[in-house]
């Protein structure tokens, strides 16, 4: 079983800092980025396999697609039992925060900036 | 012999002294005290300085030196205003007497027919009619102003014919219009009558109006149905609301603009600031204070932060 780990977010800045924080606890797997939702989703609707898992780390505000709009797309093909989705965003406006409950396959709603301490357990609970 | 012992202030305006001593000698028959003033002609009644605040009844000649007829009776209703006026006439004037009832005295009484009984039941009877007269002028008047001086803008318009009454001072203020300019025109210059049922008196309705000068407003409005002048009529109270959804509208453009800011805040400047957190929490972990790369981004970070504060001071200057 093959481990993905993507990154949706359009701030290239944000993404040079989590993956700079991912090798800094030691993720092995090779991490795919993309800069909007829309991408994510083309990708996905075509290469998600059932008996593989993600671990996806999804920013709200982007453009094309942003990470609302990604989820209800994605929602009819994919589960939760080999995806997890991490919320990361810069936003702390509690609606942000009240409407990512209504999402099923969001396991937390992480606020930038993301620490190590936050992604050692992704790692350990996803076994990265 | 029942005599009054009211106090009664006289006037009496008679040029003939015969007459006068005779009215002063029925008058005292039937009341204790009277006080009696006497003016031969209407220049001295004219000028006097005396107030006629106190005074109860005024009996008139109709033939005085100076003045007579419809001119007489009309000025001197004109001075006496809340006190009743009797006209005195011979025989070959009665038709007068009824005229001067008509322009407005209280009662006449034949001079040759007069007697201490008949004139003590004229001046009884005229002073505490002309009481009650008063009461109904100034309840007339009182409802005139209630109308009249109401700050709620007021149409009357006939039930039939859907055309307009009257109007009170307010309605011209508020719609531009001059009472004669509304007055026998149609309602519908107002606003659109059509499928509006005038018998509902139980909602307040919203509704556009037209101004004079054709600018809109919105109004609310209350009908009812009132008599006016024997006529079944139609009262319609009116209450400008437009500055009110004005004022909801702007604060509604407000909060939307506020709601902006919030997200504003909240993605795009917390976006760089995040990541400024982040590089700097990078460079502490890795000790890599030298790393050109994580030093150019967090430069750019800070850039793009003073940027998006900058948008946000401009969206609030503009509120």
């Amino acid at each position: 079983m093959k481990k993905y780990i993507f990154i949706i977010d359009d701030d290239p800045i944000s993404i040079i800092i989590l993956k700079k924080n991912l090798e800094l606890i030691a993720i092995s797997q090779e991490i795919e980025t993309f800069s909007n939702g829309k991408d994510a989703f083309n990708y996905l609707e075509k290469e998600y396999h059932k008996n593989e898992k993600y671990v996806i780390f999804l920013d709200i505000n982007m453009p094309e697609m942003n990470g609302w709009e990604f989820l209800s797309k994605v929602e009819p093909f994919i589960t939760s039992q080999n995806t997890t989705i991490y919320l990361l965003t810069s936003s702390i406006n509690k609606a942000d925060m009240e409407k990512a409950t209504q999402f099923p396959l969001i396991k937390k709603y992480l606020s930038k900036p993301i620490c190590k301490e936050v992604l050692i357990e992704i790692k350990e609970k996803n076994k990265l | 012999m029942i005599v009054d012992e009211k106090k009664y202030n006289i006037i009496v305006i008679e040029d003939n002294l015969g007459d006068f001593f005779l009215l002063e000698e029925y008058l005292s028959e039937k009341i204790k005290l009277p006080t009696i003033k006497h003016f031969e002609r209407f220049s001295e009644f004219k000028q006097t300085n005396e107030s006629l605040d106190n005074c109860d009844i005024i009996f008139l000649d109709l033939s005085l030196p100076d003045k007579s007829g419809t001119e007489l009776v009309e000025e001197v209703l004109k001075i006496s205003n809340k006190i009743p006026v009797v006209v005195l006439t011979g025989y070959s004037d009665f038709s007068f007497a009824l005229k001067a009832i008509a322009l407005g005295a209280s009662d006449y009484l034949l001079k040759d027919e007069i007697n201490s009984a008949i004139l003590y039941k004229s001046l009884v009877y005229n002073i505490e009619r002309f009481k009650n007269i008063i009461k109904i002028k100034e309840s007339e008047q009182l409802y005139n102003d209630l109308f009249q001086l109401s700050p709620q803008p007021i149409f009357v318009i006939d039930s039939d014919t859907n055309f307009i009454i009257d109007i009170n001072k307010a309605c011209e203020e508020l719609y531009g219009f001059k009472k004669e300019e509304l007055i026998n025109e149609p309602i519908r210059t107002i606003f659109n009558e059509n499928a509006i049922d005038f018998n509902n008196h139980e909602t307040i309705i919203t509704q556009k109006h037209f101004k004079k000068n054709r600018d809109s407003i919105i109004t609310e409005v209350k009908y009812n149905k009132i008599v006016h002048n024997g006529k079944e009529a139609i009262i319609i109270v009116s209450n400008d609301i437009t500055k009110n959804i004005e004022h909801l509208e702007e604060i509604e453009s407000q909060n939307t603009k506020l709601r902006d800011i919030a997200w504003i805040q909240s993605h795009v400047v917390r976006a760089p600031l995040t990541n400024i957190l982040g590089l700097i929490k990078l460079i502490n972990e890795t000790e890599s204070v030298k790393d050109k790369e994580l030093l150019f981004h967090l430069n750019q970070s800070v850039i793009e932060l003073e940027n998006s504060i900058n948008e946000i001071v401009n969206k609030t200057h503009n509120m």
